[in-house]
């Protein structure tokens, strides 16, 4: 079966001077900072300025950070998932997106209102999606339940002369 | 993520080092809520200075501690982070809620002319 995730059908083939970084790393809390570190890493290829990558490392460990928390359940060890990111630098901007095949989102648009939580822990803000957008130029939320979901984030370099 | 603990005067000053995420949350909340409990603390002083990385989690941890004090009259302030996550927690709203300083030597100063006008 293909899976939803990233490596699917649909992806646009890569151009001739784009670069591109892909990871596939198990759902586990502890690698959505490897996810950040790589992506910001990756980005330098860009002129960010620092805010901007600050910006570029929370709407990835926002987008990482929801997988690991919701895609695949909780112990997410046990469920043995895969969050799955394709970085691309095309024409100036940096392309993110970061995939799962996990339980999917039933109401996307309800899911990207601010403070909207599927928790019942009052310490989850929902502020997750709201940092996405706020962190980048454009996201676009895909997901299907039962299959997964697929983030995709862009980002310019706006900031430095 | 690191963490430091230092009571003074019935209050909680904790300098907290490195991300503070998804990954180290659940830790710096059952430590901070230890030694709240441990000292009888009514405020906390969070050092931010050193914190190199804050993303939606981390910043619920934070919110989350305040909400406590709150409970049993007490208050938060922190110290701010240094450059880019600085802005962050200033989107997160944290300068709303809580007092926010510069440097611990001014929210601790802060402390003081509190308890002089008390």
């Amino acid at each position: 079966m293909e899976p939803e995730g990233l490596g699917a059908a649909g992806l646009p083939p890569e151009g001739p001077a784009d670069n591109v970084m892909e990871l596939r790393l198990p759902a586990r809390q502890e690698n959505v900072g490897v996810v950040r570190v790589a992506v910001a890493a990756f980005a330098s290829g860009l002129p960010f300025t620092l805010p901007e990558l600050e910006e570029l490392r929370v709407a990835v460990s926002e987008a990482a950070g929801n997988v690991v928390l919701h895609a695949y359940g909780y112990p997410e060890e046990a469920a043995g998932g895969e969050i799955a990111v394709r970085a691309r630098i095309a024409g100036g901007a940096l392309t993110v997106e970061v995939a799962d095949t996990g339980r999917g989102i039933a109401d996307v648009a309800a899911a990207r209102r601010p403070e909207f939580t599927t928790s019942s822990d009052p310490e989850h803000l929902g502020l997750g999606f709201t940092f996405m957008e706020q962190f980048t130029d454009a996201l676009e939320v895909e997901s299907a339940p039962g299959r997964g979901t697929r983030v995709r984030m862009t980002k310019r370099p706006h900031g430095g002369a | 993520m690191e963490l430091e603990c230092e009571p003074r005067g019935g209050r909680l000053i904790v300098r907290v080092t490195g991300d503070l995420d998804l990954s180290s949350a659940a830790t710096f909340r059952s430590r901070v809520d230890g030694w709240l409990a441990d000292t009888a603390s009514r405020d906390l002083l969070l050092n931010l200075r050193h914190v190199s990385f804050i993303d939606s989690v981390g910043l619920g941890a934070i919110l989350g501690r305040l909400r406590g004090l709150q409970r049993t009259g007490g208050h938060l302030a922190i110290v701010e982070p240094e450059g880019a996550v600085k802005a962050i927690l200033k989107i997160g709203g944290i300068d709303k809620v809580a007092a926010v300083y510069t440097s611990e030597r001014a929210a601790v100063a802060a402390w003081g002319a509190d308890e002089r006008g008390a």
